[in-house]
């Protein structure tokens, strides 16, 4: 079967960045955590028979998911964002809605507003699309700042404040977000608070020809999205966010991730370092890739592997720098270069 | 992919080495009197800046121990047990030569990048050659040890960088303390080696410096007529005369005075410096007027505190001495000798007005000055005649005869016709015996040739013979005249002539040596080299006086301190926005380390070693999984690798990591670690096509 052929596969081959570090099959472990393998496992099988070939990005956006954080798709259009956001919602039996950011939206089209019942002459709360299990905002950058800060709450502490009133978010809640880079006109760039409250920054890439080749076959009699069925429930996905939470971290691999941050606040090139919720999101996600490769422990290579996708977004180049032709990721390889990571 | 090679950025001192160099400055303005307390605490910050602590190899911390203990053993200013000589009492001296010794050495010890490292570089040779201005003898002695640092520093260049951990606070200040203790010992110890073998050291030093020379021939200060061979004085610096205020008429600048002597027997000449009592009256320190023509003169090292200065001054204006003897008579000379250099000025007189100045000889002086040594060879009475009659002067005995000259005019004749005779009966010698009995009859008599000495002795000899007051000086001939309109006068310029008291003009000098003896003929050219060191002396001098002169000490001394501050806060604030990564030793637990560091052997053995900005697992990822991992060795690079190698190298790591990170160590998964180790060893291991570890 092509399904599980692909999820083989993945623990060997793929994108260079994300398939650096295969994971150690410990037979003490895997007996111990074999739960959580198999839901995983079922995971990633369903979002590879919608997405080919990009295992790392799927990982990625999974990682994001079993750390507790959110995701940003980021990549040229066509190339299956959208699709991948919506094979994860389908993956997962919970509720999904999905929001179309255009130019005109407001905050209270995304976090709902009262409503004047004439018949009983009162107000009734309808709740805007936040308060589902996934969220997916497309094309978030095609919004104005004022409707992306909407979100800013709902995505740091998962609730939403509306006319004075609390009102918590289902759990789990996770948006997935999707923009394109490459357009100036009619976007609008996210607000640095904003970046930094995704966990990871993703980009898909355009797939191998062989891979695009299926793709092609694929979809002959209809596309393959329709197909899939929900796989793991939402009381599952929180019993594996709090067994990412017990992963265990050496203190000198958490001290190898401070030592990173420190250096990218020390850098002169850098008009904004890592804040302490990117330290977090570091910890966490390293958690997450450990769980997932079936470990109960973090090495130095997680760290090592997640630095360029949850660390990059969150780093401000001074202008001097970016016309050097520095990015956020040339820093973060010659960060990785300095530090030794602890043996 | 091939991954980026970040060298370490490159930070020269600067703060360190404006603030040395403002210091220096400062010193120098100021007399390097009183910025001691300056410089001390530059030092101090100097040890703790990050540059310090890079290199640490023993070369230089010996030679900074070594510097240090100098500083310290010789900070005492009056010298140690007040003696002069070159190894005491010059701390100041001692502080610049090792800030510029410091400086050099930090920029050979790190990796040279220009042009900044050049530029330090520079500052350093300045630094030398600022001290060097002092024109101190030491400074030669200095350089070897210098040159043998600089050497040391260079092999440190060429050693591989390798990353070190500093370890802890307390580790760094307790080596510290250790260091310094050591320095005072080690400071001591070379102290006391120095001063007990000063004397071969400076003869060493002389001839190696100098082997033309054979010895050190200075101003006498109680001459006597000796044996010489191939006399030659040093070429370093003692006067710079520089003529100030309106043109001096009639002086004789050439012949620069130092002291004069009376009295001769069996060839010495005396009263010695020692014996002299200066007259209560003779304190003429007294500023120069406007309109008077003067001298101002730099003395760059002085001589038992003797002011050498022409025929005829009025007085001497000079700064920071308090206690002078003046007299212009018989020399002049300080009460207290004062560190050179140092500058005076002094204040001419026109030979017309200068017996208002002159005290008249009395008859005792004169009867002094006219007094024939009774060991003098009968022989030399006749010589004396015989020049008095082949110039129609008779001597002393007949002067009734001249009655149509007068005493003035007959005393000036003589003069002339002993300078004639001298000179054109005797050949200039620099090599020269006395001979047995009196000296300078010897030399009449025999016609011998000899040095300037014999000459002037002749010369007051045979003037007193016939009947003129004649008295031996010692000085300095100057004759070397720079672009700058300053004359120079060496040590090798040390002269000596006689004085003759005419009627009616005062002392008038006698110039008897041939004039292919006198310095301005004899000097052989000066190096190239020496030439540059002194034309840099003279710039940094007339760089010094300017700014003196301009904002004046004080001013200067507030300048450099609110730069040197304004420097730190800089240097305080840029340490603060961008402070470079502390090098982070991880602790492995103590059990694991052994297998780690055996690990890591075994890499280096087995040709795959590991570099330390990646994982075993990364580095060894074509062995364990036959895939590139982080950055590929070759291009398309899998070595052939045995099924059971990978098999026990992915066991292997995966039970490290299990036991490093996973929290699994108990002395059961230790022994098995240790195990699959040796077996590790045992199997054969591919060889990497490039050398592993090498990025590129």
């Amino acid at each position: 079967m092509a399904a599980a052929g692909s999820s083989g596969r993945s623990r060997f081959l793929g994108h260079l960045v994300f398939a650096r570090f295969t994971p150690l099959v410990l037979a003490a472990t895997s007996t111990r955590m074999g739960q959580s393998t198999h839901t995983i496992d079922a995971l990633e099988r369903n979002l590879g028979k919608v997405i080919r070939g990009k295992e790392e990005s799927t990982r990625l956006v999974l990682i994001s998911l079993l750390a507790g954080g959110h995701a940003l798709l980021e990549d040229v259009p066509g190339t299956g964002k959208t699709t991948l956001a919506k094979a994860l919602a389908c993956s997962i039996a919970g509720e999904f809605r999905r929001v179309q950011f255009t130019p005109d939206l407001l905050p209270a089209d995304i976090l709902g507003s009262s409503i004047y019942n004439p018949r009983d002459g009162t107000f009734t709360f309808r709740e805007g699309p936040v308060f589902a299990n996934v969220v997916l905002a497309d094309e978030i950058n095609r919004t104005s700042p004022r409707t992306q800060s909407a979100l800013l709450e709902v995505m740091s502490e998962n609730q939403a404040s509306i006319e004075g009133r609390r009102r918590e978010l289902p759990k789990p809640f996770f948006v997935i977000a999707t923009q394109n880079p490459v357009e100036f006109h009619g976007t609008y760039p996210l607000p640095e608070a904003q970046l930094d409250r995704f966990m990871v920054r993703v980009t898909l890439g355009y797939p191998d020809v062989a891979h695009e080749l299926e793709v092609l076959y694929s979809q002959n009699d209809h596309h393959p999205l329709d197909d899939l069925t929900p796989v793991v429930s939402c009381d599952e996905v929180l019993a594996l966010q709090q067994r990412v939470r017990s992963i265990r971290v050496e203190k000198a691999v958490a001290e190898y991730i401070l030592q990173i941050i420190q250096q990218s606040r020390r850098d002169p090139r850098l008009r904004l370092g890592i804040s302490p919720r990117g330290s977090l999101a570091l910890y966490r996600t390293a958690q997450a890739r450990a769980l997932i490769d079936d470990r109960d422990f973090v090495l130095p290579e997680d760290i090592r592997a997640l630095a360029a996708p949850v660390l990059a977004h969150r780093m401000l180049l001074d202008t001097k720098a970016r016309y050097g032709g520095a990015s956020a990721e040339t820093l973060i390889d010659e960060f990785l270069a300095q530090i030794p990571p602890p043996r | 992919m091939s991954r980026p090679e970040h060298p370490p950025a490159y930070r020269p001192p600067w703060p360190f080495l404006m603030a040395a160099l403002l210091a220096m400055v400062a010193l120098y303005l100021t007399g390097r009197s009183t910025v001691l307390f300056l410089l001390g605490p530059l030092l101090l910050a100097s040890r703790f800046t990050d540059a310090r602590f890079e290199d640490r190899t023993w070369q230089v911390w010996l030679s900074r121990f070594v510097a240090v203990g100098l500083i310290v053993m010789t900070g005492n200013d009056r010298g140690f047990r007040g003696a002069d000589t070159f190894i005491t009492g010059r701390s100041m001296d001692w502080f610049g030569q090792y800030c510029a010794m410091e400086l050099t050495l930090q920029c050979w010890i790190r990796r040279p990048v220009p042009p900044v490292a050049w530029l330090t570089v520079l500052s350093g040779v300045v630094f030398l050659a600022a001290s060097n201005t002092l024109d101190t003898a030491y400074i030669r002695y200095l350089a070897p040890i210098y040159l043998v640092l600089a050497a040391a520093g260079m092999r440190a260049l060429t050693e591989r960088d390798r990353p070190r951990t500093m370890g802890s606070t307390p580790q760094v200040l307790a080596f510290g303390a250790g260091a310094t203790l050591l320095g005072l010992v080690v400071g001591w110890v070379g102290f006391y080696t120095l001063w007990i073998w000063r004397g071969e050291i400076t003869r060493w030093s002389n001839d190696l410096l100098f082997p033309d020379h054979s010895s050190e021939v200075g101003l006498s200060t109680s001459p006597k007529l000796g044996a010489t061979r191939d006399l030659q004085g040093p070429l370093n610096r003692v006067l710079r005369v520089r003529p100030v205020g309106p043109e001096a008429r009639g002086v004789d600048a050439t012949h620069l005075r130092a002291l004069a002597f009376y009295s001769y027997k069996n060839g010495e000449w005396g009263p010695t410096l020692e014996g002299r009592r200066f007259p209560a009256a003779a304190h003429m320190k007294r500023a120069r007027s406007p309109e008077q023509p003067g001298l101002a003169v730099t003395r760059f090292s002085n001589h038992q505190g003797l002011l050498p200065a022409p025929l005829g001054v009025q007085s001497v204006a000079i700064e920071a001495v308090a206690e002078l003897d003046l007299d212009s008579e018989n020399g002049h000379a300080f009460r207290s000798i004062p560190e050179a250099p140092f500058e005076y000025e002094l204040a001419l007189v026109d030979p017309a007005d200068r017996r208002s100045i002159q005290s008249p000889a009395d008859k005792i002086e004169r009867a002094r000055c006219l007094e024939v040594p009774t060991e003098l060879d009968p022989r030399v009475l006749a010589v004396a005649s015989r020049i008095g009659n082949a110039a129609g002067l008779p001597g002393a005995g007949s002067s009734a005869a001249g009655t149509s000259t007068s005493e003035g005019e007959r005393a000036r004749a003589l003069v002339r016709a002993v300078e004639q005779y001298l000179t054109t009966n005797h050949e200039y010698s620099l090599t020269t015996d006395p001979g047995e009995g009196d000296p300078v009859s010897n030399f009449i008599t025999q016609k011998k040739s000899a040095h300037c000495e014999y000459f002037a002795s002749a010369a007051v000899i045979l003037l007193r013979c016939l009947g003129v007051p004649a008295r031996y000086v010692s000085g300095y001939y100057a004759h070397e005249e720079t672009s700058f309109g300053n004359t120079i006068v060496r040590q090798r310029d040390a002269h000596a002539w006689a004085e003759a008291l005419v009627e009616g003009g005062g002392w008038v000098t006698v110039e008897a040596t041939p004039s292919d003896g006198r310095p301005d003929a004899t000097d052989a050219a000066l190096p190239p080299w020496m030439r540059m060191n002194e034309w840099f002396q003279d710039g940094i001098d007339a760089l010094r006086s300017g700014i003196v002169r301009s904002v004046g000490i004080t001013g200067a001394v507030i300048i450099g301190i609110s730069v040197i501050a304004f420097l730190v806060w800089r240097d305080i604030r840029r340490s603060q926005r961008n402070q470079p990564a502390p090098v982070y030793a991880y602790t492995i637990p103590a059990d694991l380390a052994g297998v780690a560091d055996e690990f890591d052997a075994l890499l280096v053995r087995k040709g795959w070693r590991c570099p330390p900005d990646r994982t075993w697992h990364e580095h060894l990822a074509p062995l364990i999984d036959g895939t590139e991992r982080v950055a590929p060795i070759s291009e398309a690079f899998a070595p052939p690798v045995s099924p059971r190698l990978q098999e026990r190298l992915r066991d292997f790591m995966g039970n490290y990591n299990r036991i490093r990170f996973g929290g699994s160590q108990t002395p059961e998964n230790l022994r098995q670690l240790s195990a699959l180790l040796a077996d590790l060893e045992q199997e054969p291991w591919p060889q990497p096509e490039a050398p592993a570890g090498v990025v590129s």
